[in-house]
């Protein structure tokens, strides 16, 4: 079990292949102060669905990959989902932290408890991702 | 010969993920020797109020924080009487800046070095907004210290009231040359020195120096967390104000107002933490022991191998290249520092990423983030041989 799993880089390197959205109604930044890892949502919501979603980051590996697995799944969803799979996986972070059972997306981190000062570059991505969808468009 | 201090240090005989600990990151905190530890704890244990009371355990503990304090106004060529106890450098900064600005006014200048930390930059940047004074930045040269010409100029163009610079840089490791910069400044312009990264790795002396106050913290010398120093001449210190009051600080006071302790007791309210600097005095007379000379010494050779091999792999851009103390700061092409730092402390290597604290320098130099070594006298050579292997086989794997 290892923390730069092949996955993880590889996720990590082709995060930046996305494409941006052509029109959009919902971006957010966040920044952390102590790395100064950068992330950015842009996403094109219409009818409280997803219509386009687009993140960039600049940071970490950690960073990278972890928006990763939610860009799939985010095209055709509706705010409410969005939501909670943030929550949930945000939930499933700190719970792989704590030693719980690993189930959901955050699996992917299982290995976090060897490096737990990394859990910001983890979450950074979904808690901006959350605050992202939950702004008025 | 190092080798007997470092047992000395219970911290450097653990292991990190199943590692000999290779503690790289002395720059933010120190390792504490047994001596320190014991010290605290006997101190600990029967304990008074100081300066309060008039019970023999109160006597007994202020007698031991003035002893920790003679200690230190000695570790620095200074008097008991102008040495002010703080809880580390953000502290004794913060305390001196709200002094220092509310004898400033607009049209009134501070020059700060390119490379301030935060600790020093923001008490500044908060009460210039107050005040209305104006903050300069002085450039450095390529050697990473003040640009003496630049700063010329500057006391020139403008009403400059104080200039303030780190004595050695967290992120450069360079070693400014205080006395020259002070020697070019007008005696009625006040010098500020941050000594935080100095005070482990040379001797100072603050007459020597020629500057108007000396400021650092206990942890990174070797001594408890919590604790700092804030040494300010008299003749400076007689006309500030102290931003905090409280109980322990005031010559007299009524429902209506209160009148703060004339010396630096008026900047000392509440309770000390005498623990700490008994501790950080018992840290400062282990260095004595030790001797400057050693330090140096162990500290230069260090250096030198760091230099050597860090400049043999080619993936990395060193932010410096000269520093006087063992402190090197990097990025890697195509490998962010927290990864590096991650993939470092599997391997029980322990360095620092991020921006230090410099994010204006950071952002000058166009770096988001970088990763810094930091060594103690206490390091070995080995030890350098082993960070630069995994260092090189960490590129070698993930770049």
């Amino acid at each position: 079990m290892t923390l730069y799993s092949k996955e993880i880089l590889g996720r990590a390197k082709n995060l930046s292949s996305t494409k941006k959205p052509s029109f959009i109604t919902h971006c957010y930044r966040v920044s952390n102060p102590i790395c100064g890892d950068r992330v950015e949502w842009q996403i094109h919501i219409a009818n409280q669905e997803i219509v386009e979603a687009w993140v960039e980051t600049k940071g970490c590996a950690l960073c990278k990959a972890s928006p990763s697995l939610s860009l799939g799944g985010l095209i055709g969803y509706s705010v409410d989902q969005v939501y909670t799979r943030a929550e949930n996986f945000l939930n499933d972070v700190d719970g792989i932290l704590g030693g719980a059972p690993r189930t959901g997306e955050a699996s992917l981190f299982e290995a976090l408890p060897t490096a737990p000062a990394r859990r910001e570059c983890v979450v950074l991505p979904w808690q901006c991702l959350k605050k992202a969808v939950n702004q008025e468009g | 010969m190092i080798d007997q201090y470092r047992l000395a240090i219970p911290a450097l005989q653990q292991t990190m993920n199943g590692k000999s600990l290779v503690y790289c990151d002395w720059a933010a905190t120190a390792q504490v020797p047994q001596c320190v530890l014991d010290s605290v704890n006997e101190m600990m244990v029967l304990r008074g109020s100081v300066r309060r009371g008039v019970h023999n355990l109160g006597a007994q503990s202020t007698a031991q924080l003035e002893q920790a304090r003679s200690i230190l106004a000695r570790f620095i060529g200074a008097q008991s009487s102008d040495l002010i106890l703080t809880t580390g450098t953000t502290h004794g900064l913060n305390i001196l800046v709200q002094s220092i600005a509310e004898t400033l006014s607009e049209g009134d200048v501070v020059l700060l070095s390119a490379v301030e930390h935060h600790a020093h930059l923001l008490p500044w940047q908060r009460m210039s907004k107050q005040y209305g004074f104006s903050i300069g930045i002085v450039p450095l040269d390529e050697h990473g210290r003040i640009d003496l010409s630049a700063l010329d100029r500057l006391l020139v163009e403008h009403p400059v009231r104080v200039v303030g610079f780190p004595m050695v840089s967290n992120v450069l490791g360079t070693l400014q040359p205080v006395r020259e910069i002070v020697d070019r400044i007008g005696a009625d312009v006040r010098v500020i020195v941050d000594a935080a990264q100095a005070v482990a790795h040379l001797p100072i002396k603050v007459s020597e120096l020629g500057v108007d106050a000396l400021v650092f913290g206990g942890h990174k010398l070797y001594g408890p967390s919590g604790t700092g120093v804030l040494w300010i001449t008299e003749d400076w210190r007689r006309n500030l104000k102290p931003p905090i009051v409280g109980g322990g600080a005031i010559h007299s006071v009524s429902y209506a107002e209160f009148e703060v302790a004339g010396g630096i007791r008026g900047f000392e309210p509440g309770t000390p933490n005498v623990a700490g600097f008994v501790g950080l005095a018992t840290a400062v007379e282990w260095i004595e022991w030790i001797g400057w000379e050693l330090v140096q010494r162990q500290e230069r050779l260090l250096c030198d191998h760091l230099q050597t091999g860090l400049s043999n792999i080619p993936q990395i851009r060193l932010m410096n290249t000269h520093p006087d103390i063992p402190l090197f700061t990097f990025e890697v092409d195509g490998l962010h520092a927290h990864d590096l730092g991650t993939l470092f402390d599997l391997e029980g290597v322990v360095v620092r990423t991020g921006h230090h604290c410099t994010q204006p320098f950071h952002e000058a130099k166009g770096v988001d983030s970088s990763t810094r070594i930091s060594m103690s006298c206490f390091n070995t050579i080995d030890e350098c041989a082993y960070v630069v292997d995994q260092l090189r086989r960490i590129v070698g794997e993930f770049t």
